[in-house]
């Protein structure tokens, strides 16, 4: 006699398997908030907009650890049950040699072989992972902080052999595995006809970054303002995530300025003493004590976080007022995303 | 009177052909296209039905695509709209069309993209053959079944 | 008050609500299937949109779909009709996350009562009396061995999830209850992806009887009075009529007031119906509540004179109840016929097809619901009804004879229909005392052959 009583569905454990480290993959979620008085930097995805969609389109919370991917992807075996999505830049994702889009849940039916490519648009591409990457919580967040070593994969970049398992699926992810079950498919994988548009079309001759006034705005020079809203400015090869360095025109201040370090967040746009100025990014020191002429608007930090050295980019004021707002607009579009994402699985 | 599908038969033709000058009448309606600019005048004439080419070759040639188009055999098939939504032919705003009229596609070939409450699906052709007509605008909401482009298929 | 409404259904239901929201100046939107093209629902709302292809799943059940087209034509609510998603609890949920009305009641309520089991506590807490048995789910046999000994055999497994007849098995003895609730769990995994099930006295001899409930955003709940549904088959009701034979006034004032607690106690605000089974003793039992419009509630119209559908969409555009309990009055009696395209001869199976012919009855206290049309043509691909033939008189004997006439009257030429076994089981003597329960179809099958 053998009665079924309430079945658990969280469905089987999943891992994958590293077969090629690619050049930089790292665990990352929405960084480590609340230690910086420690001196203990937020890290986090670059492109967190990208990263919060991968989430959202396998049923994930927001904030679940995925991987960061850098210009060169991966090899990683994925096991049969995987439900997936890749956002954000395309490095030509295959499954098994075969081409599949971004922005869209992806479930296996056997296990698999994700390989990426040539890059085509970007640079940086998050794969999210229903249930999550099953790592500890180091100061509340599965974030690599690779300069300290701890966090995320063991406090580092992602090596061949390495083993990740996978977190339990939840509700909402067992539902958009049913829905995608739908679609009687013989391949190895099946994807839904669905997608969310998330890359941004980049121009090829420059991408204008919005920014408004910060602190030490007053500090700089007119000619250098004029210089820093009208010429283009080339991305230097010594970026990473820690901030892009910039160069072309020689931003001055009116006077030397001995300044104590004060706050920094992403997006802070600093002077340093060679004029070249720098844009702080996910891994950024807790504070800093360089000039800080503008601050990018966070709705266009998904752009330059794809962008790749000796890419251009030139800088358009705009007021904080409608920094927010276009922030506003876009925390609404996710909003709206995620009830869309709902309503597919009713 | 002519109807608006013999407009459109007859704007084809002359365009493939590249007339400077083209005129047709019948009954009470003439039209006039000049300069391959698809400037057209109607006219309300009484005239018996007459058929003026000023490129005497061609006029050959035109009643044999007149009739080709006329054809019932022609295999004319539609690509329906699969869901309820919006459809778009470009794929950024301000960016160039999918496809044009008279394009080839494939079955894969993506003609446009569908969107159903904020999520965007590709329209794939399914037929191989020539594009003869598109039947919705960019932004427009279309139901299910709505037939979206006409193709010639080989 | 809304503009619009979008009315996801179809049918004879579909034209109901496209009736209502005609005579309240509200503009309606209908949806349909590739098949339902020619359907009297899209004939008549003030814009139409085809949702998909034919199958259920793909069209009236395709909630992406639907919602695309309430954005679009900027709808404020939607009905659900019966069936489909009406008491869909997540597109409930959804609507009300998309800025539309969902007309019906909250989803927390409809999720609370689509769980029977869950809605048996309610009752208990309500002092509202529920058929012996377990008390929630059944978590291990020898409980439920237990408590089968103490309600006594036969008793009933029922689905927590269930419904319409599934997931359902009487056992006799102990031995049939071990292998009763292997298979209604089984069941009930199979058809509602849940195997929680639980335990009641399975009682064999009563009668269906629901109670019509409303209630609005205010706290405030009416009960318009009885129907009662026991001629049955398979768990389909085919008649229904209010006032039920079995009533007496004091019976009715019980139960009616029993329903209005059950619907307070979940601050129920829109229409509904609690179903009770009633004893041969008259004892009556809460059987499960139903968080919807249901299909025989012009039954409860023809006695009170009271638009149930109307009173819906005020209640859920924000509207207090426009009547209080003293103002409901029931007025004669009221018999309902649900006219179906299928062969009562050959085991009611359906028989899709065009109907060539179509002439409904008229006359003095008759009321016809339908979406037919001559040349319509009914798909097999939707439930099978034609037409629902409402008939009043002053009392029951006057109510049948105009329902006997109207049936004599009613042409429906090209399919086969229901009419002669309705037209039988106005002349049997056992219907026409009243004296009859669930288990009457069973006994009768002579009203079946031709």
């Amino acid at each position: 006699m053998d009665l079924l009583f309430h079945v658990h569905k969280g469905g089987e454990i999943v891992n994958i398997s590293v077969l090629n480290p690619g050049l930089l993959t790292t665990i990352q979620d929405l960084g480590r908030n609340g230690y910086q008085k420690y001196g203990v930097i937020v890290s986090g995805a670059m492109d967190t907009y990208a990263m919060r969609l991968s989430n959202i389109i396998v049923g994930n919370e927001e904030n679940e650890g995925v991987l960061e991917i850098t210009f060169v992807g991966p090899s990683l075996k994925l096991e049969k049950g995987t439900l997936f999505s890749i956002t954000g830049a395309d490095l030509s994702p295959t499954i098994n040699g075969k081409k599949i889009s971004r922005g869209r849940p992806v479930y296996l039916n056997k296990d698999c072989i994700l390989k990426f490519g040539s890059c085509i648009t970007g640079c940086r591409c998050y794969l999210a992972v229903a249930g999550g990457f099953d790592v500890p919580k180091v100061m509340d967040s599965k974030s690599t902080y690779l300069r300290a070593e701890f966090g995320g994969f063991k406090g580092r970049a992602l090596k061949k052999g390495d083993i990740l398992s996978i977190g339990i699926k939840n509700s909402k992810s067992t539902k958009i595995i049913k829905k995608l079950e739908e679609i009687k498919v013989k391949d190895d994988f099946v994807a839904s006809s669905w997608y969310i548009k998330n890359f941004m079309k980049q121009n090829v001759e420059s991408t204008v970054i919005r920014v408004f006034e910060d602190r030490q705005f007053q500090k700089v020079s007119d000619e250098s303002i004029d210089k820093f809203f009208s010429s283009k400015f080339n991305i230097d090869t010594r970026s990473d995530r820690m901030g892009y360095r910039l160069s072309g025109e020689k931003i001055e201040l009116k006077e030397k300025l001995e300044m104590i370090s004060e706050e920094v967040s992403v997006g802070t746009i600093q002077i340093p003493p060679d004029g070249n100025p720098i844009i702080l990014l996910a891994d950024r020191q807790t504070a800093g004590g360089y000039p800080k002429i503008a601050h990018v608007a966070s709705i266009d930090i998904q752009k330059i976080v794809q962008l790749k050295p000796n890419d251009k980019i030139t800088f358009k004021k705009i007021t904080l007022e409608e920094a927010e707002k276009l922030y506003f607009e876009r925390e609404k579009d996710i909003l709206e995303l995620k009830k869309s994402i709902k309503l597919i699985t009713i | 009177m002519i109807n608006i599908d013999d407009i459109e038969k007859i704007v084809r033709v002359v365009d493939k052909f590249n007339f400077s000058h083209f005129e047709f009448q019948q009954e009470n309606s003439k039209i006039v296209i000049e300069n391959n600019e698809i400037s057209k005048t109607v006219i309300n004439e009484s005239s018996k039905a007459e058929t003026k080419a000023f490129d005497s070759k061609a006029e050959k040639a035109i009643n044999e695509e007149v009739e080709e188009i006329n054809e019932e055999n022609v295999e004319k098939k539609y690509i329906k709209a699969a869901f309820t939504g919006t459809f778009y032919s470009v794929k950024e705003q301000g960016g160039p069309s999918f496809v044009k009229l008279y394009d080839e596609v494939e079955c894969d070939t993506v003609v446009g993209l569908l969107e159903v409450m904020k999520l965007f699906n590709e329209i794939e052709s399914g037929v191989q053959g020539t594009i003869i007509d598109i039947l919705v605008k960019d932004g427009e909401f279309v139901e299910y079944g709505q037939p979206l482009f006409e193709i010639k298929s080989k | 008050m809304f503009k619009k409404i979008l009315i996801a259904n179809r049918g004879e239901i579909a034209v109901r609500i496209i009736r209502a929201c005609n005579e309240m100046g509200i503009s309606t939107v209908a949806v349909y299937s590739e098949t339902d093209k020619e359907a009297m629902h899209v004939k008549i709302a003030d814009e139409a949109y085809c949702i998909g292809k034919t199958s259920v799943k793909d069209s009236y059940l395709n909630v992406q779909n639907i919602l695309s087209v309430a954005m679009h034509t900027k709808a404020d609510a939607i009905h659900p009709g019966y069936g489909f998603l009406s008491e869909n609890t997540d597109f409930a949920e959804i609507c009300e996350e998309f800025g539309i009305t969902f007309i019906g009641p909250s989803y927390k309520i409809i999720s609370k009562m689509g769980d029977k089991s869950n809605a048996r506590d309610t009752m208990k807490m309500v002092k509202v009396p529920t058929v012996p048995g377990t008390d929630g789910e059944i978590e291990d046999i020898d409980e439920a061995i237990a408590i089968a000994n103490k309600i006594g055999y036969p008793v009933i497994v029922k689905a927590s999830a269930g419904g319409g007849g599934k997931g359902m098995r009487v056992a006799n003895s102990e031995d049939e209850l071990i292998s009763s609730i292997e298979t209604a769990q089984k069941e009930a995994q199979n058809y509602f992806g849940n195997p929680m099930v639980y335990l009641e006295k399975y009682l064999e001899y009563t009668r269906h009887v629901e109670i019509q409930i409303i209630g609005d955003n205010y706290g405030n709940v009416v009960h318009l009075g009885e129907r009662d549904c026991s001629i049955q088959r398979r768990h389909q009701k085919l008649v229904e009529e209010s006032p039920s034979p079995a009533l007496n006034d004091d019976l009715r004032n019980n139960m009616g007031q029993a329903a209005v607690n059950v619907a307070k106690a979940v601050n129920y605000n829109s229409v509904g119906t609690v179903e009770f089974l009633l004893d041969e003793e008259n004892n009556f039992y809460f059987m499960e509540m139903n968080t919807r419009i249901q299909v025989e509630h012009g039954v409860t119209e023809m006695i009170t004179g009271i638009d149930i559908m109307k009173e819906q969409i005020s209640i859920a555009a924000g509207e207090k109840l426009s009547f209080t309990q003293e103002d409901v009055k029931i007025n004669g009696c009221a018999l309902e016929c649900r006219i179906n395209a299928e062969d009562p001869a050959m085991n009611f199976i359906p028989c899709p097809g065009k109907v060539e012919n179509y002439l409904s009855p008229g006359g003095i206290g008759l009321r016809i619901d339908s979406a037919v049309y001559p040349g319509y043509v009914i798909s097999p691909f939707y439930d099978s009804m034609v037409s629902k033939v409402i008939a009043w008189g002053r009392d029951r004997e006057e109510a049948i004879s105009r329902m006997k006439r109207a049936l004599n009257e009613f042409v429906i030429d090209g399919v086969k229909t229901t009419i002669p076994f309705h037209k039988k089981l106005m002349d049997n003597e056992t219907f026409r005392k009243g004296n009859f329960n669930t288990k009457f179809l069973e006994i009768h099958k002579d009203l079946f052959e031709n």
